[in-house]
C-alpha cells in the first residue's frame, strides 16, 4: 500500500511539473467559490414577469471618461430598467456603422442602480468645524445627515476659512480642471478658489504639439486621417497604442478594415496587447520610458542607409518644404547650425552616434530588429505611423511628440492618402478629421475664477502638505497660459473641495495625497459612491447620474467626446434615487447659503440649457464644407419644453432625435467628408501656416524649450533628444557600467484597463467579474521572484506597496509588470498595503518638463505575498453605507 | 435548412467582453452566471508569442448531453432545434451542468434552478438577434443557419479546438473562423 | 462541501444495498433468521440516503418530475430503481418489525431488494460514467461503486447481525478483502488513466486528486487496515503479513474483544469509504472551456 501511495505522489510530481501554468491556473479557477451579490434589483423571475410587459426604449447616457461616447438605450417597464440595448437604428456596416457600446456601458444600469449608490448626505462621525479628528479621515464611521445640515456644514466652513486665511486657502478640484464642475460657478462668484491642473492622459502632447506646429483641427490627435482612408496604409506602426481596451466603440473595427484590405501591422510596446495579438502585428518589444531612444535610433538607421536611388528611405523634399530644424541648412535664424537635429543623430558634435548599439543598451530593442523597423517606414510605402499617449504619459517625454513628427516627416507620411503620422485615440482612434456634427452649447455665461493660483498635479500634495509651490500661469493644460515661467509661491490650504472627478485617485503620489487630506480641516466631496475623493472626505454630498436628469447630449466635439460622424441625445431614465441631488442643485443651494443670488449663478434652468444646447448644434451639408442646424424645433416642441426660444429647420425633428437617440451623418465612398491631415499644408507651406511660429513643423523649436526650461520642473533642447529619465530604466541599477540592479529593479506601466473607465465602473461587480484586474508579470520575471499564477504578488515602490493576484504572461517584456489602472484604493490600515491595486500607490509626486504625470515611469520590486490571501475584487462586499 | 447556431470569428475577436456583458444584462445574471463568456488563451513564448479569445456559450448540440441525461425533460430541443430549457420542470439536480461538456448549464443558487443561453429565443421569435451578436463591437458573433453561415463564412470554418472537446461527442452547432495560433495544444489561459 | 448530499446519499444507499445483498445471501443459508437489526437498519440507511438525495436538488419540491425520463435519463432511472429499492427494504423492514409470520413474504421480497439494488449500483456508476466530467470516465468507478456497497454492507451485515452470521462471517471477511482489492486495482488503473489524460478539465482532476493525496492516505489506511482488522479472530497467523506492525499491537490488545473489533473494523472501513466518496465528487471538473 504505502508503495502504492509513493508510486500515486511520484506520479503527481513528475504531473505537476509536465502541468505547468495551466494546471495550477485552472486549479485556482476550481477551488474558488465565489458567493453571489444583490447589485442587480431584480432577480431573474421578477425581470421575466416584467419582459412579458409592454415597454419603452429610452436613449440612455453613457457619458464617462473612457474617450468613447456610443448609444445606450435602456428598457423600461413600470418605471423598471429591465435590460439594456445598442444602437439598431440603422443597418450597419464598415462604411456606416452602427454606434455600438462596450461591456461598460452594456452594464451601466448595475451602475446607476447599484446598491453602493450613496442615499443620503452623509458627514463623518469625528469631523467638526475645524476638522476634528483628522487622522480618522478614510477609517471613520459615516452618518447620515440631512441636505440642509450639509450644505449649513460646508456654507460655514467656506466662510470661515475665507474670512480667516482668505480664497486661496480653497482648494477646488472639478476632476482634470477645477472650473469644469458646477461648483466652480458658485466658488468663482464667492469670491474664487485655488485650481489644480494636470496633463492628465495625454503627457506630453499637452503642450509639445501646438509649439512644435504637430497639430490639426484645434487639437494635437487630429494629424492623422479618416477611417477610409486607413484601408489605404501597407504598413501600420503602432507605438504603445491599445485601441482594443482603451478605444471603446468601433475603432478597432476600423483599424480591423485595414487589416482585411491587407495592412501589416507592427506594435511597438513593452506589452504585446490586445490590439497587437488581434491583427498579428510583428512585436517590437521596448522597455517603457525609452521610446525616444529608439525613435532617435530609427533616425540614425533611415539617415545612414537611405539612398536616392538604391534605397529611398527619406523624403527630402517634404522635409526641406516642410520643417525647420533638421539639417544645418535648415535652422531658424539667430540658432547656432550646430544645434540641428541630424548632427546630433549622426554625433558630428557630441561625439554620440545614437547608434541602434546605442539605442539596443537602453531600450532593449535588439538592434537589428530596430534596423529592421526603419526600413519599414520607407518613404515609398504607405505608412501610418500611429501612437496612443501612454508613452507621453512619461517623465522627461517633453520631446516625444516632436520627434514622431520628426520620423513622420523625415519619411514623408504626412498629407498623403495612406500616409499619417500622429497620436490617435478615444472614440476618434484611427478616425481623423473634423466634427461633421457639431455639439451645442447651453448657453450659460462662463464665471471666472477671481484667483489665479494653480497647482500642478505633480506637487499638488506636498502643496498641501509643506505650503508651497512652483506656479507656472492659469489656464489648463490645453492653454498656453498654463506654460509661462515658474515662480514659487507660498500656500495654506485649509479646505479641499471635490465637486467631481477622482483625483485622490487618479492624481501622482495618492500616499502623500491621503497624508494631504488627512491635514486640511475640511474635505468635501460629491459623488455617487463611496469613491476614493469621498473615503477620504469629512462631508460626502450623494449626486444624480445622467439618468435621473432631464436629458442631455454626448458627442459632437472632437477632443474627448465621440466620433467625429454623430451626436447622441439622451433622456430621463429614472427619478433621482433615494436623496441624490443634480450637483446644478448644490451649486446653487450652497450659494444661496453664501449670499449669492440664485440667477447670478444659474440665470435659467437646466430645460433651458437643454434647449439651447439642442437648437444649436450644426451639421454638416452634403459639400462636407458648409454646416447648418441639426435640429427641427417646432412652436409645439417648445411649448412642451416650456422654454424661449425660436422654431427651426434642421435635418431631423426633435421627437425623432429623441427617440432614436443619435444623429448620424451617413458616410459611403466618395462622400465629401474624408480628411487627409496637412494636407493643404503639405501642398503649399506658405499659404497654410500651422500652429507654431515658424508656422512649419519644427524639429528645432527654440520655443519650447526655453517655455519648458522657463518653467523649471526639467531641461530640454530645442531638438528631440536624449534625456536620462528620472526614475527611468537606467534607475533600475545601482551600477549602470556593471549592469548591477538597484532596490527597484522592475519597470512598472499603468495600462488603461477594460474593467472600468479611469476609476468610473470599478465597483461594477459585474465587471469585476469579467475582468479580474491581476498584475501582469512575465513569466521568466515571475519565477526568479518564486511567483506562479494565481500568486497575490506584494508590489514595492519608493511610494507604497499593494498587493496584486500575478497572471503570468509571455506577453510582457521581461523586466516590466503591468499594474492596469484606476482601480481603487483600499488600504488595510493595519499593515498599510492597498488590497485594491491601486496604480497611484506606487507613483510619487515627481514633476518633470511641461508638468507631465509620469503614470508610465516607475520602478518597483516584486515579491510572493504569502502572509494573506487576496480575496478577488468580486468577492469584496459592496461599499454600501448607510 | 441546416442546424441554427452560433458563428463565432475568432481572427477578429479582441476579447473584450462586451458580448459576455450583453448576455448578463439580458439575462439577469448574478455573480458566477455566465451564459456567455470570454476566455483568454495565449500561446508561444517571448518574444513571439500569440493570444486569441474565445467566446463560447451553449452550443445547441445535435446530440446535447443535457438533454440525454436530463431526469425531468425540462432541457428539450425547440422546433427551431435550439436546446431550451423548461424552467418549471428543472428540478435543480444540476445533472446537466456535469454533462454538458461545454460548461454551458449553470446552476443558480438563487432559484434552485439550472439556467443556460437559450440563444435568445424570446428575441429571435421576434425577428431580431440574441443580445450577444448585436452587442459585438468586432461583429464576429453571429447567429443562423448553419448552413448559411459556412457558406457565407467558409471554408476554414472548425467546431473542434484543443480547447474545445471533442465534437463528436455531442455535435455542437457551432462554427468557429479559428486563429492559426489555436490549433496550438501548448495553450495557457489566462484570467485577464 | 457542495456535495455532501449526494455522498450522504450514495453513501447511505450503497451501504443498504449492501446490507440486502448480504441478507439475501445469508437468508439462503439460514432461512429462519430474521436479521431483523441489519434490514431494518438497511431500511433506515436508504431512506435516510433517499432524503438526503432530496437535499442536493435546487427544488426537491419537484423531485416528482424526475421519473419521467426512465427511458432515457440514468438519472432518471436510478431514481425509480433507488425508490424502488428502498420501497421494498422498508416493506421488508416493516413485516419484520409488524408482522414477523410473513416470513415467506419476507423472504421472498429480500433478494428482489438486493438484485434492484445490486442494478442500481450499476445504474448509479453509469451516471457518472455518462457525465463530461473525466475524472468520472472511467470503468473503475463501477467497481469503486460495488466495492463500496460490499465492503461497507458485510461489514454492517457482521456487526448487526451478530452471532448469527455464524460461519458466514469468514466468508464475509474474504468478500471485503476482495472487494477491497479490487477497488485498490481500480484505483491504480484509474490514476494511470486520468494522469494520462491530456484534457485540462482531466489534468485538474488529477491535480486536485493529487492535492489530496493525504485524504487519499487516510481512505486506504482506514479501508484496508479496517479489513484487516475483520481477519484478526479468523487468521490471527497472517495478520502480520496483511496489515503489518501497528495492526499487530492493536491485535495484542483487542483479541478477546470480537464485538470491539469488529466494531473498529465496520467504522474504518465506513470511515474510509466517506472519504473515498468525498475526494470522488471533490475532484469532478467539467470540460475544456466551462463557462463556469
Amino acid at each position: 500500500m504505502a508503495n502504492l501511495l509513493d508510486k500515486a505522489r511520484e506520479m503527481m510530481i513528475s504531473r505537476r511539473k509536465f502541468l505547468g501554468l495551466s494546471a495550477t491556473a485552472a486549479t485556482g479557477a476550481a477551488l474558488l467559490t465565489l458567493p453571489g451579490c444583490g447589485l442587480s434589483k431584480l432577480d431573474a423571475n421578477e425581470a421575466t414577469a416584467l419582459a412579458n410587459k409592454e415597454g419603452t426604449w429610452i436613449s440612455a447616457a453613457c457619458w464617462h471618461n473612457c474617450g468613447g461616447r456610443c448609444l445606450n438605450k435602456a428598457l423600461v417597464v413600470d418605471g423598471v430598467v429591465i435590460r439594456q440595448k445598442t444602437d439598431d437604428t440603422h443597418e450597419d456596416s464598415p462604411d456606416y456603422p452602427q454606434q455600438r457600446g462596450c461591456l461598460r456601458g452594456r452594464a451601466q444600469r448595475q451602475q446607476v442602480f447599484g446598491a453602493d449608490r450613496l442615499k443620503y448626505p452623509m458627514k463623518r462621525k469625528h469631523w467638526q468645524p475645524g476638522g476634528g479628528d483628522k487622522s480618522l479621515r478614510g477609517k471613520d464611521e459615516w452618518e447620515r445627515i440631512s441636505w440642509d445640515e450639509a450644505l449649513t456644514y460646508i456654507a460655514d466652513e467656506l466662510k470661515r476659512v475665507k474670512k480667516d486665511y482668505g480664497n486661496r486657502s480653497i482648494l477646488h478640484i472639478g476632476g482634470w480642471n477645477s472650473q469644469i464642475t458646477e461648483m466652480s460657478r458658485t466658488l468663482g462668484l464667492y469670491g474664487g478658489y485655488t485650481e489644480y491642473w494636470n496633463t492628465n492622459s495625454f503627457g506630453s502632447w499637452s503642450m509639445t504639439p501646438k509649439t512644435v506646429g504637430f497639430w490639426q483641427l484645434g487639437v494635437w490627435d487630429q494629424t492623422v486621417n479618416d477611417r477610409y482612408d486607413l484601408r489605404n496604409c501597407d504598413t501600420i506602426i503602432m507605438l504603445s497604442m491599445n485601441p482594443a481596451w482603451s478605444a471603446m466603440g468601433s475603432s478597432s473595427w476600423h483599424y480591423w478594415q485595414a487589416k482585411k484590405a491587407g495592412a501589416k501591422f507592427i506594435g511597438i510596446d513593452p506589452y504585446y496587447n490586445s490590439t497587437y495579438s488581434s491583427f498579428g502585428a510583428e512585436w517590437v518589444p521596448i522597455r517603457p520610458s525609452t521610446d525616444t531612444v529608439l525613435l532617435l535610433a530609427l533616425a540614425y538607421v533611415l539617415l545612414t542607409q537611405d539612398h536616392p536611388v538604391l534605397n529611398p528611405l527619406i523624403d527630402w523634399e517634404f522635409l526641406n518644404k516642410c520643417t525647420i530644424g533638421f539639417d544645418a541648412d535648415h535652422m531658424p535664424e539667430g540658432e547656432d547650425p550646430k544645434g540641428n537635429f541630424k548632427d546630433y543623430i549622426l554625433g558630428t558634435y557630441d561625439g554620440l552616434p545614437k547608434t541602434p548599439e546605442w539605442a539596443s543598451e537602453i531600450c532593449g530593442v535588439d538592434k537589428v530588429q530596430i534596423e529592421q523597423l526603419a526600413l519599414e517606414f520607407g518613404k515609398n510605402k504607405k505608412v501610418a505611423f500611429l501612437c496612443g499617449m501612454a508613452s507621453a504619459r512619461t517623465r522627461n517625454a517633453d520631446n516625444l511628440p516632436q520627434l514622431i513628427m520628426t520620423i513622420g516627416a523625415m519619411t514623408g507620411h504626412m498629407g498623403k492618402s495612406g500616409h499619417m503620422t500622429g497620436s490617435t485615440m478615444h472614440a476618434t482612434s484611427g478616425n481623423g478629421g473634423p466634427a461633421l456634427v457639431n455639439a451645442g452649447s447651453n448657453g450659460l455665461p462662463g464665471i471666472a475664477n477671481p484667483i489665479d493660483d494653480t497647482i500642478n498635479a505633480n506637487q499638488i500634495w506636498d502643496a498641501v502638505l509643506d505650503g508651497k509651490y512652483n506656479f507656472t500661469g492659469k489656464g489648463s493644460f490645453v492653454s498656453a497660459d498654463q506654460y509661462q515661467p515658474g515662480k514659487m509661491r507660498d500656500i495654506d490650504i485649509h479646505i479641499i473641495y471635490h465637486s467631481g472627478g477622482a483625483i485622490l485617485q487618479t492624481s501622482d503620489g495618492m500616499t502623500k495625497g491621503i497624508e494631504a487630506h488627512r491635514k486640511v480641516d475640511l474635505v468635501v466631496s460629491h459623488s455617487q459612491f463611496l469613491t476614493t475623493n469621498s473615503k477620504y472626505a469629512d462631508i460626502v454630498l450623494p449626486v444624480t447620474t445622467e439618468w435621473e436628469k432631464f436629458g442631455g447630449f454626448l458627442g459632437g466635439t472632437l477632443v474627448h467626446s465621440g466620433n467625429r460622424e454623430m451626436i447622441l441625445m439622451y433622456s430621463q431614465i429614472t427619478e433621482p434615487l433615494y436623496e441624490a441631488k443634480s450637483d446644478q442643485w448644490i451649486a446653487m443651494e450652497i450659494a444661496k447659503k453664501l449670499g449669492i443670488k440664485e440667477k447670478e449663478v444659474y440665470p435659467f434652468g437646466e430645460k433651458q440649457q437643454f434647449f439651447n444646447a439642442l437648437s444649436s448644434i450644426t451639421v454638416v451639408n452634403e459639400d462636407g464644407e458648409t454646416y447648418g442646424p441639426l435640429v427641427t424645433i417646432t412652436q409645439e416642441d417648445i411649448d412642451k419644453l416650456g422654454v424661449t426660444g425660436k422654431p427651426q429647420t434642421g435635418k431631423i425633428t426633435y421627437s425623432e432625435f429623441k427617440e432614436k437617440g443619435v444623429y448620424q451623418v451617413k458616410r459611403y465612398q466618395g462622400d465629401n467628408y474624408g480628411y487627409i491631415a496637412f494636407k493643404d499644408f503639405v501642398q503649399d507651406p506658405e499659404n497654410n501656416k500651422l500652429s507654431s511660429e515658424s508656422g512649419k513643423l519644427e524639429i528645432y523649436s527654440k520655443k519650447l524649450a526655453d517655455t519648458i526650461n522657463n518653467m523649471g520642473f526639467s531641461k530640454i533642447k530645442p531638438i528631440p533628444s536624449y534625456i536620462k529619465v528620472v526614475g527611468g530604466y537606467e534607475d533600475t541599477f545601482k551600477d549602470w557600467g556593471n549592469k548591477v540592479k538597484d532596490e527597484y529593479p522592475y519597470q512598472v506601466i499603468t495600462p488603461h484597463y477594460l474593467r472600468r473607465s479611469h476609476t468610473v465602473f470599478d465597483n461594477v461587480k459585474w465587471l469585476q467579474e469579467a475582468w479580474v484586474n491581476p498584475v501582469y508579470l512575465n513569466t521568466k520575471d515571475a519565477a526568479d521572484n518564486g511567483i506562479a499564477e494565481g500568486d497575490t504578488v506584494l508590489i514595492t515602490s519608493a511610494y507604497g506597496k499593494i498587493l496584486r493576484k500575478a497572471c503570468l504572461t509571455e506577453c510582457m517584456r521581461p523586466g516590466v509588470i503591468a499594474l492596469p489602472h484606476g482601480a481603487w484604493v483600499d488600504i488595510d490600515e493595519k499593515t498599510g498595503v492597498d488590497t485594491g491595486g491601486a496604480d497611484n500607490i506606487l507613483s510619487g509626486q515627481v514633476p518633470t518638463g511641461q508638468g507631465v504625470s509620469g503614470f508610465n515611469t516607475g520602478i518597483v520590486k516584486i515579491e510572493k505575498h504569502i502572509q494573506t490571501k487576496l480575496i478577488p475584487d468580486v468577492e469584496k462586499p459592496a461599499r454600501i453605507i448607510l | 435548412m441546416g442546424k441554427l447556431g452560433f458563428y463565432f470569428d475568432m481572427e477578429a475577436c479582441i476579447g473584450c467582453r462586451t458580448c459576455q456583458m450583453a448576455c448578463k444584462d439580458k439575462n439577469n445574471s448574478d455573480i458566477n452566471v455566465l451564459f456567455r463568456r470570454v476566455k483568454s488563451f495565449e500561446t508561444g513564448v517571448y518574444p513571439k508569442p500569440d493570444a486569441y479569445n474565445y467566446s463560447g456559450s451553449c452550443n445547441h448540440c445535435s446530440e446535447a448531453k443535457c438533454v440525454q441525461g436530463c431526469p425531468t425533460g425540462a432541457m428539450h430541443y425547440a422546433e427551431d432545434g435550439t436546446v431550451q430549457q423548461n424552467k418549471d420542470k428543472c428540478i435543480g439536480c444540476q445533472y446537466c451542468v456535469w454533462n454538458c461538456p461545454y460548461g454551458a448549464p449553470q446552476y443558480i443558487e438563487k432559484s434552485g434552478v439550472v439556467g443556460k443561453c437559450d440563444s435568445c429565443k424570446d428575441l429571435r421569435d421576434n425577428g431580431e438577434n440574441p443580445a450577444c451578436v448585436n452587442a459585438c463591437i468586432m461583429r464576429i458573433l453571429h447567429f443562423g443557419d448553419l448552413d448559411e453561415l459556412k457558406q457565407k463564412y467558409g471554408p476554414n470554418l472548425v467546431n473542434e479546438l484543443p480547447i474545445l472537446p471533442i465534437a463528436s461527442v455531442t455535435q455542437p452547432s457551432l462554427v468557429v473562423k479559428p486563429k492559426s495560433c489555436s490549433s496550438d495544444r501548448n495553450y495557457r489561459e489566462k484570467e485577464v | 462541501m457542495k456535495e455532501i448530499a449526494l455522498v450522504l446519499f450514495t453513501i447511505c444507499i450503497q451501504a443498504s444495498i449492501g446490507i440486502m445483498v448480504f441478507a439475501a445471501v445469508a437468508k439462503l443459508l439460514n432461512k429462519e433468521s430474521s436479521f431483523k437489526s441489519a434490514i431494518i437498519t438497511a431500511a433506515g440507511l436508504a431512506i435516510v440516503g433517499l432524503l438526503a438525495s432530496f437535499m442536493h436538488l435546487g427544488r426537491p419540491l419537484s423531485a416528482i418530475n424526475a421519473l419521467s425520463q426512465f427511458g432515457s435519463s440514468w438519472l432518471s432511472l436510478e431514481i425509480w430503481f433507488t425508490s424502488a429499492f428502498t420501497g421494498l427494504t422498508a416493506l421488508v423492514a416493516l413485516l419484520i418489525y409488524v408482522k414477523p409470520s410473513t416470513k415467506s413474504a419476507i423472504n421472498a421480497l429480500i433478494p428482489i431488494a438486493a438484485v434492484i439494488g445490486l442494478a442500481n449500483v450499476f445504474v448509479m456508476a453509469s451516471i457518472y460514467n455518462f457525465t463530461s466530467v473525466p475524472a468520472w470516465q472511467h470503468s473503475s468507478i463501477f467497481m469503486e461503486f460495488y466495492a463500496a456497497a460490499i465492503s461497507m454492507g458485510a461489514v454492517l451485515f457482521i456487526v448487526l447481525s451478530g452471532k448469527k452470521v455464524g460461519n458466514m462471517r469468514r466468508t464475509l471477511a474474504f468478500t471485503i478483502g476482495v472487494a477491497v482489492i479490487l477497488q485498490v486495482v481500480a484505483m491504480e488503473l484509474y490514476y494511470i488513466q486520468l494522469g494520462a489524460n491530456e484534457s485540462l478539465a482531466a489534468q485538474t482532476s488529477f491535480t486536485l486528486l493529487n492535492n489530496m493525496s493525504t485524504a487519499m492516505a487516510l481512505k486506504w489506511l482506514l479501508i484496508l487496515f479496517g479489513s484487516g482488522l475483520l481477519f484478526l479472530p479468523t487468521m490471527k497467523a497472517k495478520t502480520n503479513v496483511l496489515v503489518g506492525q501497528a495492526a499487530t499491537e492493536v491485535a495484542a490488545t483487542t483479541e478477546e474483544t470480537l464485538s470491539t473489533t469488529t466494531y473498529i473494523a465496520a467504522a474504518l472501513i465506513i470511515i474510509g469509504q466517506i472519504i473515498g466518496r468525498y475526494i470522488f465528487y471533490a475532484i469532478s471538473i467539467t470540460g475544456t472551456i466551462g463557462l463556469s
